[in-house]
């Protein structure tokens, strides 16, 4: 079940009846329950997935805080993680190295079994992996209560697509019975259908248009494909930062605070910066769990260990979003970026100081957006075979204008094509504006109302129905 | 109070932002259509063999046959050839025509009175769930207001009752285009035969053993629907499932008649889908729809069967 679903609507509606019923102290049953009820929805197999991987982390936390020698602790934690690591691994990498076995063996051959990937996997293993980290590294002390554990973990509103919390956000939050306020009620409300307007009207209404190329990638020229990836960056953006914002709306009516996921990510200026703005939740899990830690295991290598770590966390970020080679090559790019940003920081610093500021932003601006634009040919191509075809017409024929013209006039729906063009359009421009609003805002007078009933009657006309899953859903 | 002002406000504004910017793109032209028709796919433009075959549809007439279904109805009943037999046969099929608004069509229009025989032309892709095309075409194309209305809201998505307000404001327009030409009695035929290119790309469906069917609880509950309808009004009518090529699904259909035979008990059913051995090649233009050679031979046979079966005494 999804949140842009009738089903959702009228499941949250039955939730927050009963939620908000019962006393504090037994609401987090309910979010146990609820949380159940929606994970299980499609298939209730997957459940004891979950379970496992809630009772490995809880189990493994409350050992590794309990051992007092450093060596068996460690072993209790590598222990730990390597049991999450490989549900995570059985369940979705197993594909991958078949496309690998594939390369080096005859059709037909050896092949791994192939599971099907359950929805939400890789957030929900790296939400508990954080927290046995944490433990570890004593952040926090292990959770003893089980049952606020498995909320921490399940919790329906952030399940399938993050934002990745972690136990020092979320966990105080369930036990602390802080008096609820109506005034986040408005607010989630209002943050949920801003999100509901940014799939149903700008991310599925611009995927009509990204679709076509990419269904048949050898068809067009490479200014089709640029044409395309680049709004598939918008249509990305504003379906996960949607699925965001649906999430943080929903947690927040219930008087729960989910961490942003996004600092308007296509204003940055270079690869660094993206990755400061863009799917915070991950960046964040990564710098802190994988990045530094590589770092400082490596420091005596100086600036190397810095370029090791970034590749190697990379290498894991673009594996964490897919089981396939795109991925890889999605993430070896993001690390090669990275490391020539840090080994050209002091010669950009010259250029910096010679040039006028505003072209020195524009252009860096500018190779910024085109450098993520390019990477994510490699998010969104079906196959390995694709992405580099699209890859290549990229370099060749980017300058054939009359083929982006002849695209938008397939099948008469110049019209339509240009009018999606301009929704998105309109999209960017104000995002930062309502975005900012939202997250900021203290208690929604009538005008944010207002602006909310807006957007209602926005999404009732303007929405493309039907096309339901959202893009995160797939990692 | 609050929690009330809150609501209040919220619904004032939907209501009023929905109004104004509804009306706005239904009022602003573009290509001589409203502008609300380049915001969605779904938008079906007034007109076509649908809008003309109600508005000549007489419904204190008398017909001896009237036939509902999908566009494998109206591709399959010629009126000419009943006409041969001394039978008036008006053809009510209409594109992807979903069962459930086939009931409403039904209730709309068919009565005791202006029918002798309605023959209800089955097709298992009717019966799948949430058919938006069908209502889209209905809901903008009736004569009828009350059965585009109940299509628009018992269609249960909110696309449709964007379609039934484009409806509604600019019903007082006439048609924006006819393709309808050569439609006799609303019925529309093709000569075209099944080409080489499409019997390659259909094989492989009909070798796929895999059965692809999902059929709707709330479909089925309106083929029930209908069934009790037509008996209420003391209609006579039959169920007739007209004939497929080979490369129809065959075990698509099975699960589909399994499902049927639970819900038809003394109701007449002719189930031609695979026994009346017309050339999948010469008398079809792809997997499900007849041409004109296939219609020939099989509205003769029809006839006769509805006969004998004493379903043609009026």
């Amino acid at each position: 079940v999804v949140f842009n679903s009738t089903d959702f609507v009228i499941f949250f509606a039955a939730f927050c009846a009963v939620y908000f019923l019962v006393p504090f102290s037994f609401r987090w049953i309910i979010l146990a329950l609820a949380s159940t009820v929606f994970y299980g929805w499609a298939k209730p197999v997957y459940l004891l997935l979950l379970s496992a991987s809630v009772l490995i982390s809880w189990i493994g936390a409350n050992k590794i805080y309990k051992t007092v020698n450093p060596k068996d602790r460690k072993r209790a934690m590598i222990l730990t993680v390597s049991l999450s690591v490989l549900i995570l691994i059985a369940f979705k990498y197993l594909g991958f190295f078949n496309e690998i076995i594939s390369v080096f063996s005859k059709p037909g051959g050896f092949r791994l079994p192939e599971l099907l990937l359950p929805l939400g996997i890789s957030f929900f293993t790296f939400q508990s992996l954080s927290y046995v980290l944490d433990v570890h590294f004593k952040v926090r002390k292990p959770e003893p209560h089980l049952g606020y554990f498995f909320v921490f973990v399940s919790f329906f509103p952030q399940i399938l697509s993050g934002p990745i919390s972690r136990a020092n956000e979320l966990l105080p939050q369930l036990q602390d019975p802080k008096k609820h306020l109506w005034s986040d009620v408005e607010r989630g409300i209002i943050r949920f259908c801003w999100g509901l307007f940014k799939k149903l009207v700008v991310a599925d209404r611009i995927g009509i248009i990204v679709d076509g190329a990419y269904a048949n990638p050898e068809h067009y020229a490479g200014s089709v494909h640029w044409f395309v990836t680049i709004l598939y960056a918008i249509q990305l953006y504003a379906d996960f930062s949607g699925y965001t914002d649906m999430a943080i709306g929903l947690a927040r009516i219930i008087g729960i605070r989910l961490p942003e996921n996004f600092d308007f990510p296509y204003i940055s200026k270079n690869i660094t910066e993206f990755w400061r703005r863009w799917h915070l939740s991950l960046s964040n899990w990564l710098r802190d769990y994988l990045y530094t830690p590589i770092m400082f295991s490596k420091k005596k290598w100086g600036k190397w260990a810095v370029v090791y770590a970034i590749f190697i966390t990379f290498l894991i970020c673009g594996l964490w979003h897919g089981a396939k080679l795109t991925f890889v090559i999605f993430g070896i790019l993001q690390g090669a970026a990275l490391t020539w940003e840090l080994l050209s920081k002091d010669l950009r610093a010259k250029i910096q100081k010679s040039s006028p500021p505003v072209l020195y932003n524009t252009l860096s601006w500018l190779v910024t957006f085109l450098f993520v634009c390019f990477c994510f040919v490699f998010f969104r191509a079906d196959t390995t075979a694709d992405s580099l075809l699209i890859a290549k017409r990229m370099f060749i024929s980017f300058y054939d204008v009359n083929a982006v013209i002849q695209y938008l006039g397939k099948d008469g729906t110049t019209a339509r094509y240009l009018f999606s063009l301009a929704v998105a359009l309109i999209f960017l421009a104000t995002d930062k504006q309502i975005t900012g609003k939202l997250i900021t805002i203290e208690s929604p007078g009538w005008k944010s109302i207002a602006w909310t009933g807006t957007m209602i009657a926005l999404i009732v006309i303007l929405g493309v129905l039907g096309r339901t899953d959202f893009i995160y859903f797939k990692f | 109070m609050r929690q009330l002002k809150f609501i209040g406000i919220l619904l004032v504004s939907t209501i009023v932002a929905y109004t104004v910017i509804m009306l706005a793109v239904i009022v602003i032209p573009y290509n001589n259509r409203p502008v609300a028709f380049i915001t969605n796919s779904y938008y079906i433009a007034k007109g076509g063999p649908t809008y003309y075959k109600f508005a000549e549809f007489d419904k204190n007439g008398k017909y001896d046959v009237v036939v509902l279904g999908s566009s494998r109805a109206y591709r399959g009943y010629n009126p000419e050839i009943f006409a041969d037999s001394g039978l008036v046969l008006y053809n009510l099929g209409t594109s992807a025509q979903s069962i459930r608004n086939t009931y409403f069509i039904a209730e709309s229009y068919i009565t005791k009175e202006n029918t002798g025989l309605l023959i209800i032309d089955l097709f298992s892709g009717a019966f799948r769930p949430m058919q938006l095309e069908s209502s889209a075409d209905l809901i903008q194309n009736l004569d009828d207001t009350s059965a585009s209305r109940d299509i628009a809201l018992h269609t249960k998505d909110i696309r449709c009752l964007n379609m039934y307000v484009v409806r509604r404001v600019t019903e007082s327009d006439g048609p924006s285009f006819n393709n309808a030409v050569g439609m006799v009695n609303g019925y529309l035929g093709r000569s075209d035969s099944l080409m080489p290119a499409m019997k390659k790309y259909m094989q492989y469906f009909r070798q796929s053993p895999e059965v692809t069917l999902r059929m709707g609880e709330e479909e089925i509950m309106y083929f029930d629907k209908l069934v009790a309808l037509c008996q209420e009004r003391g209609i006579n009518f039959v169920l007739v499932y007209s004939p497929t090529s080979t490369f129809y699904s065959q075990a698509n259909h099975a699960v589909f008649t399994d499902t049927l035979n639970n819900h038809i008990s003394g109701v007449k059913y002719f189930d031609y889908s695979s026994s009346m051995g017309l050339s999948s090649v010469d008398c079809f233009y792809d997997d499900t729809h007849m041409n004109s050679t296939g219609v020939e031979q099989f509205n003769r046979p029809l006839i006769v069967d509805l006969k004998r079966a004493g379903c043609l005494n009026r």
